[in-house]
């Protein structure tokens, strides 16, 4: 295919603009704002048209028209001329505006409508002679600034480019990306048995769950139908009881109306045999016989009373009274005087042991004024001198003795400071001498011990004596306190009575008082055992009098005449015991009257004949009642049983198994109830299952058609590669020393992943990824990757023409060049347009596409007021 | 004499395949309660004498107690119209069905035999009738039967007639076949039956159908039977609509669509005047990019379709003879699929998923 011209009558900015092409390499130049974008534009909706559908449209072309659609009128025209490698000139015509009036008409053939052939989505599409369309025709034919610079910027886009395009014509995605979508999809919207969160494993779960619910909902409603049997058969029973207790009850009645009627005919039988009403019975005088025989009994257990003797109750009273007036005073000691008692005691024996233990007394001892320190200094003054032994053990013993002395009293002995001379000792021997003390040592130290063992004992003798007065307080003390509680308790003491004799006087009137209540207890007893006897005495007189009045009434009536109800009584017993006698041998006569009697009597019960009539009447009925509905077997049978053993006890069993039927078909009717409340619905349950089971069937449908998609998928995806692997080698294969300055020679496609490697000899030489390669050798390896795919997806024998949008803007002058020239060599085989607004693209292309096939188009810039993207 | 003859009501059967609910199968449980009640008031106001169930009146294995206690009151409340139950293969006679277990009133008669036995009706009209004692292999009641006594004799059970199955293939097995043929050479001047429930009448039997329907796709009149039995034994029928509900089929073209929104609002417009229950079928081409799910519909429904079922013969606008040539992944997986031994629709959903997955889409689930 070849574009011949693209004439766009309103599109964009674009008034009835027109843009021819050459068969090989157009340059179509232009400064930014010339309308480059517009043009491109314009050529793909020229070729492709747009979708004419119903509703909303969709993004893309909303896009596209808020874009290109012109902003001053309502047409949005565009068309072109294309020329097919069969020759055929077609005018591809495409209103945009309505996507009615759009139409490819062939040019060649006097105009003749060639649409039909391409229509796409509601309107022509050219690119469908390529075996594209509108959506794919981009991808494949049209290379952009963009997809240049992935493929500079990533290692990979090279490859993933080629997937894309290998993957389908639009180039949307790879078919690993859409194997990946597969997977993921099937793990997510389907999931595995391991996968518990996911919707298959749920939905077995849920049918598991549902088929459980369903089985039990079935073995609910199994056993709802025992149960219900159970219960048919259980009120099959109960009503058959019942009619059993029917029959036996009629059965009943109706003996009982016979009976009745039996007993009304014995009435008035026996009601003729009494004209004159009851007859004599032995009930007549029986209450006076009983009373005879009683008496009698009584009056021979009789009492025999006897007078009591001894004291009086009044003499006995009067000694009593004797004694009362001793209540409310003590009749034992008081604890209170006990105590007083005994503290005096006390006290009183620590004063006389006291008075025992007095200290003897000490001669008393002249010392002429001196006291012991001084006979004691004069001792030692007299020991210096002489310097006889008298400084031996004893003088010391002696001396100390003294000195302790000293001390006690409170006095010191001063030490000879220095020998005294003996003058003054012969003045002191003088001196004690005048004074008419020893003087002698031993005299001197033998009057200071006389002195001490009297100082000693005077002082002893002092503590004694005190001593003695605080006892002798204690005593008084003593005394008045136990006098005081005496006089307390009520005792009376003369006033010159000490505490001795009070404490006595009480004492022993106490002892008085005990005594006299011991006394007036015994009196009471002897006063109340008097009283019982004197009772009795009279009690058992009356009994006797009133037996004896018993027995003379008694023989009064039965006609034995009055007599002395005391003295004639043992007299009247005997009459009356032969009055007994005499009773008893008659009333064998009157027996079977009185059991006639009787017996109508019993059946009367106090009713009257006529009464008895209604009754039997009323039973009568009452049967007839009872029979009705009654089946007559059922009835005779009743009445069979009812003979053959005892009426009450067998319709007590009849009832008894009537009311055990009952229970029973109540006890299942409660049963079946309860099943009935917590039944499961079964067709509830049914559809519960049916519908998670088809939930499964439809995910395990899914699963299955992800699973052979992705089958299917895999396949393709290896074929693809696998025969496109060789075109893309042999295309590039066949350039490469050329666009790499001989530099690489050898070129290799991965038939499975489709990667691209080059290596710098046949044979030898190390692959190097295409993307690694400079960026310059990149770019022309792509462009020819792209043109070889162009040749490779168009239907053959078709050739796509190959739209570039500068492809050359990231390349230095030398591989802009370099491009150029690949490009205008890919020329002799493919219509190129290449898009750029570099002022380089443009002089090469003025000094080097001069003449056909080649062209280069200059656009000039679109004034303000219209210009576009 | 003046009868309503009914069968096949199917009380209690499950409702799983119109895709309900629990609540709107419940809903049609008691639809179907409503049609027994309609032909009981229907026996009331049209005065007949009796009215005949011919068998499947319930499902013996899945009643509820409460269905037990409804159909007593219901035949309790039209005493002293007589009922005459002869049990079908789906609510065969046992000792734990409704028929032998409920306390029915004095005007039900249940006839409880695997053969026929005779009930005496007014003006010489004799009533032949017999029970399914089991779900499966009951023999045929006219086999080998001839009537006893004389005047104008009826029969009423649940039997396949033999030469009818040509006329219902839904798979329904022979239960108590019989020849129509039989009817006459038994002694019979007609039969009321059940089992079939598309309608049929002759000379000599008369099937009502079911009275509510049960499925998709029943056509024809269905329903009670208002018999009037002449004494010559001649009977004229009048066909009494009863049912509740209403079934239809509704075919829905979505052609042309180019988005779920356009699908769902062409179905909403036709679904604008429908009623009743609805199996829709949504069919046409539509743009390869719908994306398109029956619960879509679900806010759409309107209040008087209670229940639907929902099919999709949706065909989606790829060109794959186009793709098909296209020397790519796509084109081969194309072939491939195509070329496979699938079934139709097999391929179809492939070709769908994996078309919609190498177009980077997410609904790759295919109705």
């Amino acid at each position: 295919m070849l574009i011949e011209k693209i004439e766009a009558a309103a599109f964009g900015p674009f008034r009835d603009k027109e843009l021819g092409f050459a068969p090989g390499l157009n340059v179509v130049y232009g400064p930014n704002e010339a309308g480059k974008s517009t043009w491109h534009a314009a050529i793909f909706a020229a070729l492709a048209g747009m979708r004419r559908a119903k509703g909303q449209p969709r993004t893309e072309d909303r896009e596209f028209a808020e874009r290109h659609r012109p902003w001053d009128q309502a047409e949005w025209k565009v068309s072109a001329i294309i020329r097919l490698v069969d020759g055929s000139r077609i005018e591809v015509r495409q209103n945009l505006g309505n996507l009615v009036d759009c139409q490819a008409i062939d040019l060649g053939l006097g105009g003749r409508d060639v649409s039909s052939g391409i229509m796409n989505d509601g309107s022509p599409d050219a690119t469908q002679w390529l075996g594209l369309d509108r959506r794919s025709f981009p991808a494949t034919a049209s290379v952009s600034q963009a997809e240049i610079l992935s493929v500079l910027k990533r290692a990979d886009a090279l490859q993933e480019v080629l997937q894309k395009a290998v993957a389908s014509a639009p180039a949307d995605s790879t078919a690993a990306s859409a194997l990946e979508r597969l997977e993921e999809f099937e793990r997510d919207k389907i999931g595995t048995e391991r996968a518990p969160t996911r919707p298959l494993r749920l939905a077995r779960a849920r049918v598991e769950q549902a088929e459980r619910t369903l089985q039990d909902a079935r073995a609910g409603h199994a056993d709802y139908l025992k149960v219900l049997q159970k219960v048919d058969a259980a009120h099959e029973r109960m009503n058959s009881a019942e009619a059993h207790v029917r029959a036996v009850k009629a059965a009943r009645a109706a003996q009982h109306a016979e009976q009745l009627v039996g007993q009304l005919q014995v009435v008035d039988t026996l009601l003729d045999q009494f004209p004159s009403g009851r007859p004599l019975s032995r009930a007549d005088d029986e209450e006076l016989a009983r009373e005879v025989a009683t008496a009698i009994d009584r009056w021979e257990r009789r009492p025999h009373p006897v007078a009591p003797f001894g004291e009086t109750v009044d003499d006995l009273v009067k000694q009593s009274d004797a004694l009362r007036h001793l209540s409310g005073s003590d009749t034992e000691v008081h604890s209170s005087v006990q105590e007083a008692r005994d503290e005096f005691v006390r006290v009183d024996a620590a004063l006389t042991q006291h008075l025992r233990n007095q200290p003897e007394g000490h001669p008393s001892v002249d010392t002429g004024g001196a006291s012991q320190e001084d006979l004691l200094d004069y001792e030692r003054r007299l020991l210096r001198d002489t310097d006889r032994p008298t400084n031996g053990l004893l003088s010391r013993i002696i001396v100390a003795i003294i000195r302790w002395f000293a001390n006690l009293l409170g006095r010191k002995i001063e030490p000879n400071a220095s020998r005294q001379g003996e003058g003054e000792i012969a003045d002191l021997r003088r001196d004690l001498s005048a004074r008419g003390l020893p003087t002698t040592p031993d005299g001197l130290r033998s009057l200071a011990q006389a002195s001490a063992a009297f100082s000693q004992s005077l002082e002893v003798l002092r503590k004694w004596e005190a001593e003695v007065r605080l006892l002798r307080e204690q005593v008084k003390s003593a005394e008045e306190a136990l006098r005081t509680r005496v006089l307390d308790r009520g005792a009376v003491v003369p006033p010159e009575a000490n505490a001795v004799e009070a404490w006595q006087s009480y004492e022993l009137a106490c002892q008085q008082r005990h005594g006299d209540i011991q006394r007036l207890g015994a009196l009471e007893y002897r006063l109340q055992e008097r009283r019982r006897l004197e009772g009795e005495f009279l009690r058992d007189q009356t009994t006797v009098k009133e037996y004896g009045g018993a027995i003379a009434r008694l023989a009064t009536e039965v006609g034995l005449g009055a007599a002395d109800p005391l003295a004639g009584a043992d007299d009247l017993v005997m009459k009356l015991r032969e009055w007994q006698r005499f009773r008893e041998a008659s009333l064998g006569e009157v027996s079977a009257s009185q059991e006639k009697w009787g017996r109508l009597q019993a059946i009367l019960a106090g009713r009257s004949i006529e009464e008895v009539g209604q009754a039997v009447s009323e039973a009568l009925s009452r049967s007839e009642d009872l029979a009705r509905g009654v089946d007559s077997d059922a009835l005779k049978l009743a009445m069979e049983q009812g003979k053959g053993s005892d009426g009450g006890v067998w319709y007590e069993f009849v009832e008894e198994e009537e009311r055990s039927a009952r229970d029973e078909a109540s006890r299942l009717d409660e049963q079946l109830r309860l099943l009935a409340d917590t039944a499961v619905s079964v067709p509830a349950a049914q559809e519960a299952y049916e519908d998670a089971a088809a939930e499964v069937a439809h995910l395990e449908q899914l699963a299955n058609v992800i699973r052979r998609t992705r089958e299917f998928m895999v396949s393709a995806t290896e074929r693809a590669h696998r025969d496109i692997a060789p075109i893309l080698q042999r295309f590039i294969g066949n350039r490469l020393a050329q666009v790499t300055g001989g530099r690489y020679t050898d070129v290799l496609v991965d038939p499975e992943t489709l990667d691209v490697k080059v290596r710098s000899r046949p044979g030898s030489g190390v692959w190097r990824s295409a993307s690694l390669l400079s960026h310059g050798t990149a770019e022309q390896v792509y462009l020819l990757l792209r043109i070889a795919l162009a040749e490779h997806l168009v239907r053959p024998p078709e050739v796509t023409p190959i739209i570039l949008d500068d492809v050359t803007v990231q390349a230095d002058t030398t591989r802009t060049k370099a491009i150029l020239e690949m490009l205008r060599d890919l020329a002799t085989s493919h219509q190129i347009i290449l898009f750029s607004q570099e002022e380089e693209v443009a002089v090469w292309a003025k000094s080097s596409l001069t003449g056909p096939p080649h062209c280069f188009i200059e656009l000039t810039e679109i004034p303000l007021a219209t210009a576009a993207g | 004499m003046k009868v309503i003859h009914f069968s096949d009501l199917h009380l209690d059967a499950p409702f799983a395949w119109m895709g309900a609910t629990s609540d709107v199968a419940r809903e049609r449980r008691n639809a179907q309660r409503k049609v027994l009640q309609k032909i009981a008031d229907m026996a009331v106001t049209e005065e007949v004498d009796a009215i005949f169930c011919g068998g499947d009146l319930y499902e013996q294995d899945l009643f509820t107690p409460d269905t037990s206690a409804f159909l007593v009151q219901v035949f309790r409340d039209i005493s002293p119209v007589q009922v005459f139950f002869a049990p079908g293969n789906h609510d065969w006679f046992g000792p734990g069905s409704i028929y032998a277990t409920a306390r029915w009133s004095d005007n039900v008669h249940v006839f409880t035999e695997s053969h026929l036995e005779a009930v005496r009706l007014d003006d010489g009209l004799t009533l032949w009738g017999a029970a399914h004692r089991a779900p499966a292999n009951t023999r045929g009641f006219l086999d080998g039967f001839h009537v006893v006594g004389t005047g104008v004799h009826v029969a009423l059970f649940h039997g396949a007639e033999a030469g009818s199955l040509h006329f219902e293939a839904d798979g329904k097995q022979p239960h108590a076949p019989f020849q129509e043929a039989q009817i006459r050479t038994s002694g019979l001047r007609h039969a009321f039956l059940g089992h079939y429930h598309r309608s049929r009448d002759s000379d000599w039997l008369t099937y009502p159908g079911n009275p509510e329907p049960l499925t998709f796709g029943e056509e024809g009149e269905r329903g009670a039977v208002l018999a009037t039995i002449q004494p010559d034994g001649t009977i004229i029928r009048e066909r009494k609509h009863v049912a509740a509900t209403s079934v239809f089929d509704v075919d829905i073209d979505v052609s042309g669509s180019d988005s779920s929104s356009d699908v769902i609002e062409k179905v909403r417009q036709v679904l604008e005047t429908k009623e009743g229950v609805l199996r829709v079928t949504i069919s046409g081409e539509v743009a390869a990019e719908v994306d398109f799910r029956v619960r879509d519909l679900d806010n759409i429904r309107p209040l008087r379709v209670p229940a639907w079922q929902v099919n999709l013969r949706l065909g989606y606008r790829y060109d794959l003879e186009g793709i098909a040539k296209e020397p790519t992944v796509r084109g081969e997986f194309v072939r491939e699929v195509r070329d496979s031994t699938l079934d139709s629709a097999t391929k179809r959903r492939i070709l769908l998923t994996g078309l919609r997955a190498l177009e980077g889409r997410s609904d790759l689930e295919v109705p």
